[in-house]
Protein backbone atom coordinates (compact mmCIF):
# COMPACT_ATOMS: atom_id res chain seq x y z
CA UNK A 1 0.00 0.00 0.00
CA UNK A 2 2.72 2.58 0.95
CA UNK A 3 4.72 1.43 -2.57
CA UNK A 4 1.83 2.60 -4.32
CA UNK A 5 1.09 5.91 -2.66
CA UNK A 6 4.22 7.20 -2.80
CA UNK A 7 4.15 8.23 -6.43
CA UNK A 8 1.31 10.03 -6.22
CA UNK A 9 2.94 12.00 -3.02
CA UNK A 10 5.83 12.77 -4.99
CA UNK A 11 5.24 14.80 -8.62
CA UNK A 12 3.09 16.78 -6.37
CA UNK A 13 6.31 17.57 -4.11
CA UNK A 14 8.39 17.55 -7.43
CA UNK A 15 5.73 20.51 -9.38
CA UNK A 16 5.52 22.52 -6.26
CA UNK A 17 9.50 22.55 -5.95
CA UNK A 18 10.30 23.87 -9.39
CA UNK A 19 7.46 26.40 -9.41
CA UNK A 20 8.95 27.62 -6.21
CA UNK A 21 12.43 27.93 -7.13
CA UNK A 22 12.33 29.20 -10.71
CA UNK A 23 8.48 31.40 -11.38
CA UNK A 24 8.55 32.33 -15.03
CA UNK A 25 8.48 36.55 -14.91
CA UNK A 26 5.13 37.34 -16.75
CA UNK A 27 5.22 40.33 -19.10
CA UNK A 28 4.09 43.19 -16.60
CA UNK A 29 7.48 42.54 -14.24
CA UNK A 30 9.79 41.60 -17.07
CA UNK A 31 8.99 45.47 -18.68
CA UNK A 32 11.77 46.17 -16.17
CA UNK A 33 14.12 44.55 -17.57
CA UNK A 34 13.60 45.87 -21.18
CA UNK A 35 16.34 47.51 -23.49
CA UNK A 36 14.95 51.78 -23.74
CA UNK A 37 16.63 54.46 -24.78
CA UNK A 38 18.11 56.67 -21.56
CA UNK A 39 18.61 59.84 -23.09
CA UNK A 40 17.33 61.87 -26.54
CA UNK A 41 19.88 61.08 -29.63
CA UNK A 42 20.78 64.28 -30.69
CA UNK A 43 20.33 65.54 -34.20
CA UNK A 44 24.57 65.58 -34.16
CA UNK A 45 24.66 62.35 -33.47
CA UNK A 46 21.67 61.10 -35.58
CA UNK A 47 23.35 62.58 -38.25
CA UNK A 48 26.85 61.10 -37.91
CA UNK A 49 24.72 57.85 -38.04
CA UNK A 50 23.05 58.99 -40.99
CA UNK A 51 25.99 60.45 -43.13
CA UNK A 52 27.97 57.61 -42.04
CA UNK A 53 29.95 56.69 -45.50
CA UNK A 54 28.69 52.96 -44.96
CA UNK A 55 25.19 54.58 -45.59
CA UNK A 56 25.44 56.53 -48.30
CA UNK A 57 24.71 55.04 -51.90
CA UNK A 58 27.78 53.63 -53.60
CA UNK A 59 28.59 55.54 -57.03
CA UNK A 60 27.73 52.41 -59.67
CA UNK A 61 31.38 51.87 -61.95
CA UNK A 62 29.67 49.26 -63.92
CA UNK A 63 27.60 51.31 -66.36
CA UNK A 64 28.38 51.23 -70.25
CA UNK A 65 27.02 51.75 -73.65
CA UNK A 66 25.05 49.41 -75.55
CA UNK A 67 27.30 48.91 -78.82
CA UNK A 68 23.38 48.28 -80.93
CA UNK A 69 21.28 51.05 -79.69
CA UNK A 70 23.81 53.43 -78.38
CA UNK A 71 21.39 53.48 -74.89
CA UNK A 72 23.04 53.02 -71.45
CA UNK A 73 22.71 49.43 -70.31
CA UNK A 74 24.60 47.64 -66.95
CA UNK A 75 27.72 45.12 -67.73
CA UNK A 76 25.94 42.02 -66.61
CA UNK A 77 22.58 42.72 -67.76
CA UNK A 78 20.92 42.85 -71.15
CA UNK A 79 20.30 46.60 -72.83
CA UNK A 80 16.70 47.62 -71.41
CA UNK A 81 15.76 48.87 -75.26
CA UNK A 82 16.95 46.34 -76.73
CA UNK A 83 15.13 43.85 -74.67
CA UNK A 84 11.79 45.85 -74.67
CA UNK A 85 11.99 45.69 -78.30
CA UNK A 86 12.38 41.76 -78.68
CA UNK A 87 9.83 41.65 -76.11
CA UNK A 88 7.23 43.83 -78.36
CA UNK A 89 8.15 41.78 -81.54
CA UNK A 90 7.76 38.01 -79.68
CA UNK A 91 4.62 39.13 -78.19
CA UNK A 92 2.82 40.02 -81.58
CA UNK A 93 4.79 36.36 -82.59
CA UNK A 94 2.60 35.44 -79.61
CA UNK A 95 -0.55 36.41 -80.80
CA UNK A 96 0.16 34.83 -84.58
CA UNK A 97 0.63 31.27 -82.98
CA UNK A 98 -2.75 32.13 -80.57
CA UNK A 99 -4.73 33.29 -83.79
CA UNK A 100 -3.47 29.92 -86.01
CA UNK A 101 -4.03 27.42 -82.73
CA UNK A 102 -7.36 29.27 -82.16
CA UNK A 103 -7.70 27.72 -78.14
CA UNK A 104 -5.43 26.72 -75.53
CA UNK A 105 -3.93 23.01 -75.75
CA UNK A 106 -3.78 23.38 -79.18
CA UNK A 107 0.22 23.20 -79.48
CA UNK A 108 1.79 20.72 -82.94
CA UNK A 109 4.45 18.38 -81.70
CA UNK A 110 6.44 20.12 -84.47
CA UNK A 111 8.96 22.83 -84.91
CA UNK A 112 7.53 26.54 -85.57
CA UNK A 113 9.36 28.90 -88.27
CA UNK A 114 8.62 32.66 -88.08
CA UNK A 115 8.53 33.59 -91.64
CA UNK A 116 8.32 37.34 -92.79
CA UNK A 117 7.19 39.30 -95.61
CA UNK A 118 8.84 38.07 -98.77
CA UNK A 119 10.38 34.68 -97.74
CA UNK A 120 9.76 31.25 -98.32
CA UNK A 121 9.96 27.95 -95.82
CA UNK A 122 13.30 26.32 -97.85
CA UNK A 123 13.88 22.80 -97.48
CA UNK A 124 15.13 22.12 -93.61
CA UNK A 125 11.81 23.75 -93.11
CA UNK A 126 9.61 20.95 -94.54
CA UNK A 127 7.77 19.59 -91.58
CA UNK A 128 7.70 22.34 -89.41
CA UNK A 129 4.45 24.91 -88.28
CA UNK A 130 4.96 28.23 -90.40
CA UNK A 131 3.69 31.34 -89.07
CA UNK A 132 3.59 34.55 -91.34
CA UNK A 133 4.62 37.88 -89.69
CA UNK A 134 3.74 41.03 -92.16
CA UNK A 135 6.53 43.15 -91.81
CA UNK A 136 9.92 43.41 -92.61
CA UNK A 137 12.31 41.10 -91.02
CA UNK A 138 13.92 42.94 -88.17
CA UNK A 139 17.98 43.28 -88.47
CA UNK A 140 18.82 41.38 -85.03
CA UNK A 141 16.61 38.65 -85.79
CA UNK A 142 19.18 36.54 -88.43
CA UNK A 143 17.34 33.82 -90.41
CA UNK A 144 19.29 30.49 -89.99
CA UNK B 1 -26.96 77.58 -38.50
CA UNK B 2 -28.92 80.86 -38.36
CA UNK B 3 -26.11 82.78 -37.51
CA UNK B 4 -23.30 80.69 -39.97
CA UNK B 5 -25.84 82.22 -42.80
CA UNK B 6 -25.97 85.44 -41.25
CA UNK B 7 -21.74 85.69 -40.78
CA UNK B 8 -21.44 84.23 -44.31
CA UNK B 9 -24.09 87.03 -45.94
CA UNK B 10 -22.03 89.50 -43.94
CA UNK B 11 -18.65 88.38 -45.26
CA UNK B 12 -20.15 88.32 -48.81
CA UNK B 13 -21.55 91.59 -49.42
CA UNK B 14 -20.87 92.45 -52.89
CA UNK B 15 -20.12 96.18 -52.49
CA UNK B 16 -17.31 95.43 -50.70
CA UNK B 17 -15.49 93.67 -52.98
CA UNK B 18 -15.51 96.80 -55.30
CA UNK B 19 -11.57 97.70 -55.77
CA UNK B 20 -10.91 100.66 -57.17
CA UNK B 21 -9.57 99.17 -60.53
CA UNK B 22 -13.32 96.93 -61.05
CA UNK B 23 -14.20 100.54 -63.34
CA UNK B 24 -10.97 99.51 -65.70
CA UNK B 25 -11.56 97.34 -68.67
CA UNK B 26 -10.87 93.59 -68.47
CA UNK B 27 -8.15 93.28 -69.93
CA UNK B 28 -6.81 94.19 -66.88
CA UNK B 29 -8.41 90.84 -64.61
CA UNK B 30 -6.12 88.01 -64.16
CA UNK B 31 -7.70 84.79 -65.44
CA UNK B 32 -7.09 81.57 -63.45
CA UNK B 33 -4.66 80.48 -65.94
CA UNK B 34 -1.37 82.30 -64.21
CA UNK B 35 0.81 79.86 -62.12
CA UNK B 36 0.72 79.57 -58.15
CA UNK B 37 3.52 81.94 -56.29
CA UNK B 38 6.54 81.46 -57.25
CA UNK B 39 9.13 79.98 -55.14
CA UNK B 40 12.66 81.06 -53.95
CA UNK B 41 14.39 78.77 -56.49
CA UNK B 42 12.01 79.32 -59.48
CA UNK B 43 12.98 83.49 -59.16
CA UNK B 44 16.80 83.05 -58.92
CA UNK B 45 16.23 81.75 -63.09
CA UNK B 46 14.95 85.33 -63.96
CA UNK B 47 17.75 86.97 -62.45
CA UNK B 48 19.31 89.26 -65.56
CA UNK B 49 23.32 90.31 -65.34
CA UNK B 50 24.64 93.40 -67.14
CA UNK B 51 26.38 92.70 -70.19
CA UNK B 52 29.86 91.66 -69.45
CA UNK B 53 33.22 93.79 -70.31
CA UNK B 54 34.99 92.51 -73.13
CA UNK B 55 38.11 91.97 -70.85
CA UNK B 56 36.21 89.59 -68.44
CA UNK B 57 36.29 85.78 -68.43
CA UNK B 58 33.07 84.70 -69.12
CA UNK B 59 30.52 83.71 -67.11
CA UNK B 60 29.06 80.38 -67.12
CA UNK B 61 25.15 79.98 -67.43
CA UNK B 62 23.91 78.77 -64.54
CA UNK B 63 19.85 77.15 -64.38
CA UNK B 64 17.86 76.72 -61.28
CA UNK B 65 15.14 73.86 -61.62
CA UNK B 66 13.38 72.47 -59.13
CA UNK B 67 9.87 70.19 -58.47
CA UNK B 68 7.80 70.73 -55.69
CA UNK B 69 5.96 68.09 -53.39
CA UNK B 70 6.89 65.04 -54.96
CA UNK B 71 5.50 61.75 -52.78
CA UNK B 72 9.02 60.81 -51.17
CA UNK B 73 10.70 60.85 -47.87
CA UNK B 74 13.25 63.72 -47.39
CA UNK B 75 15.72 61.81 -45.98
CA UNK B 76 15.84 59.19 -48.43
CA UNK B 77 15.60 61.72 -51.25
CA UNK B 78 18.54 63.40 -49.44
CA UNK B 79 20.67 60.11 -50.40
CA UNK B 80 20.18 60.22 -54.16
CA UNK B 81 20.89 64.34 -53.92
CA UNK B 82 24.32 63.82 -52.58
CA UNK B 83 25.10 60.61 -54.80
CA UNK B 84 25.04 63.59 -57.64
CA UNK B 85 26.40 65.95 -56.43
CA UNK B 86 29.21 67.29 -58.17
CA UNK B 87 29.23 64.92 -61.22
CA UNK B 88 28.42 65.89 -64.92
CA UNK B 89 25.15 65.60 -66.03
CA UNK B 90 25.54 62.01 -67.97
CA UNK B 91 27.44 60.36 -65.50
CA UNK B 92 24.43 61.65 -63.18
CA UNK B 93 22.09 60.56 -65.68
CA UNK B 94 23.56 56.79 -65.70
CA UNK B 95 23.63 56.68 -61.93
CA UNK B 96 19.72 57.25 -61.64
CA UNK B 97 19.23 55.19 -64.63
CA UNK B 98 20.11 51.69 -62.54
CA UNK B 99 19.70 53.59 -58.72
CA UNK B 100 16.66 51.22 -57.51
CA UNK B 101 15.05 53.84 -55.44
CA UNK B 102 11.67 55.33 -56.35
CA UNK B 103 13.23 59.02 -55.81
CA UNK B 104 15.55 58.08 -58.75
CA UNK B 105 13.26 58.19 -61.82
CA UNK B 106 11.72 61.52 -60.65
CA UNK B 107 15.62 63.12 -60.24
CA UNK B 108 16.41 61.82 -63.51
CA UNK B 109 13.02 63.39 -65.15
CA UNK B 110 14.12 66.87 -63.19
CA UNK B 111 17.58 66.53 -64.67
CA UNK B 112 16.26 66.19 -67.95
CA UNK B 113 13.89 69.27 -67.91
CA UNK B 114 16.89 71.43 -66.70
CA UNK B 115 18.58 70.01 -69.69
CA UNK B 116 15.61 70.98 -71.89
CA UNK B 117 15.32 74.36 -70.48
CA UNK B 118 19.21 75.11 -70.59
CA UNK B 119 19.78 74.68 -73.99
CA UNK B 120 16.37 76.12 -75.20
CA UNK B 121 16.07 79.02 -73.13
CA UNK B 122 19.80 79.73 -71.33
CA UNK B 123 21.48 80.16 -74.39
CA UNK B 124 23.24 76.63 -73.07
CA UNK B 125 25.38 75.13 -76.40
CA UNK B 126 25.98 71.64 -75.43
CA UNK B 127 23.98 70.05 -73.23
CA UNK B 128 26.17 67.60 -72.31
CA UNK B 129 28.82 70.28 -71.03
CA UNK B 130 26.80 70.68 -67.99
CA UNK B 131 27.21 69.63 -64.37
CA UNK B 132 25.51 69.66 -60.90
CA UNK B 133 26.66 72.67 -59.01
CA UNK B 134 24.19 71.86 -56.22
CA UNK B 135 21.58 69.44 -55.60
CA UNK B 136 19.29 70.00 -52.58
CA UNK B 137 15.87 68.11 -51.03
CA UNK B 138 13.43 70.01 -48.76
CA UNK B 139 10.73 69.30 -47.10
CA UNK B 140 7.03 69.71 -48.33
CA UNK B 141 3.51 69.58 -47.20
CA UNK B 142 3.06 66.45 -44.56
CA UNK B 143 -0.38 65.26 -43.76
CA UNK B 144 -1.37 63.22 -41.07
CA UNK B 145 -3.69 60.14 -41.64
CA UNK B 146 -5.02 57.30 -39.82
CA UNK B 147 -3.84 54.11 -40.21
CA UNK B 148 -5.55 51.45 -38.81
CA UNK B 149 -4.26 48.46 -36.65
CA UNK B 150 -5.87 45.01 -35.33
CA UNK B 151 -8.13 45.42 -32.08
CA UNK B 152 -9.45 48.84 -32.68
CA UNK B 153 -5.90 50.31 -32.08
CA UNK B 154 -5.21 53.02 -35.08
CA UNK B 155 -2.03 54.90 -34.94
CA UNK B 156 -1.87 59.00 -36.83
CA UNK B 157 0.99 58.13 -39.83
CA UNK B 158 2.55 61.03 -41.69
CA UNK B 159 2.19 61.22 -45.19
CA UNK B 160 6.05 62.66 -46.62
CA UNK B 161 6.27 64.67 -49.49
CA UNK B 162 9.66 66.77 -50.43
CA UNK B 163 10.59 68.78 -52.61
CA UNK B 164 13.78 68.65 -55.05
CA UNK B 165 16.17 71.49 -56.36
CA UNK B 166 18.83 71.19 -58.60
CA UNK B 167 21.25 73.79 -60.29
CA UNK B 168 23.32 73.14 -63.08
CA UNK B 169 26.26 75.10 -64.42
CA UNK B 170 27.65 75.37 -67.84
CA UNK B 171 31.09 73.52 -67.77
CA UNK B 172 33.02 70.28 -66.95
CA UNK B 173 32.67 69.13 -63.59
CA UNK B 174 34.98 70.83 -60.99
CA UNK B 175 37.71 68.52 -59.78
CA UNK B 176 37.12 66.49 -56.56
CA UNK B 177 39.19 68.03 -53.45
CA UNK B 178 42.05 66.18 -52.24
CA UNK B 179 41.15 64.50 -48.89
CA UNK B 180 42.59 66.68 -46.10
CA UNK B 181 46.04 64.68 -45.05
CA UNK B 182 47.89 64.81 -41.60
CA UNK B 183 50.14 67.09 -43.58
CA UNK B 184 47.57 69.52 -43.83
CA UNK B 185 46.40 69.67 -40.75
CA UNK B 186 49.72 69.45 -38.94
CA UNK B 187 50.87 73.27 -41.28
CA UNK B 188 47.35 74.44 -40.22
CA UNK B 189 48.29 74.18 -36.78
CA UNK B 190 51.84 75.81 -37.56
CA UNK B 191 50.06 78.40 -39.04
CA UNK B 192 47.89 79.12 -36.07
CA UNK B 193 50.47 79.17 -33.43
CA UNK B 194 52.14 81.83 -36.04
CA UNK B 195 48.77 84.04 -35.78
CA UNK B 196 49.35 84.16 -31.91
CA UNK B 197 49.75 87.71 -31.46
CA UNK B 198 49.51 90.36 -28.27
CA UNK B 199 46.32 91.79 -27.87
CA UNK B 200 45.74 95.18 -26.13
CA UNK B 201 48.91 96.44 -25.57
CA UNK B 202 51.98 98.68 -27.36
Amino acid sequence: ALAVQAPAVLPQAAAEGSEGSTEAPGLLESILWMAAPKKRRSIEVNRCRRRHPSKLIKEKRNIDVCPECGNLKQKHVLCGYCYAKVKAETRLIRLEIGKKEGGPFNAPTVETVVLYEGEKPSEKDTGKRIIERARKRPSWFVQN
Amino acid sequence: GSALARGLLSWAQPERWLPSCSLLPLSCIHTSTSLQKLGKWEKKNLIVYPPQLPGEPRRPAEIYHCRRDIKYSNNKMWYLAKLIKGMSIDQALAQLEFSDKKGAKVIKEVLLEAQELAVRKHNVEFKSNLHIAESLTGRGRYVKRIRYHAKGMFGIMKINRCHYFVKLVEGPPPPPEPPRTGFDQAKEYVQQLRNRTLVHTL
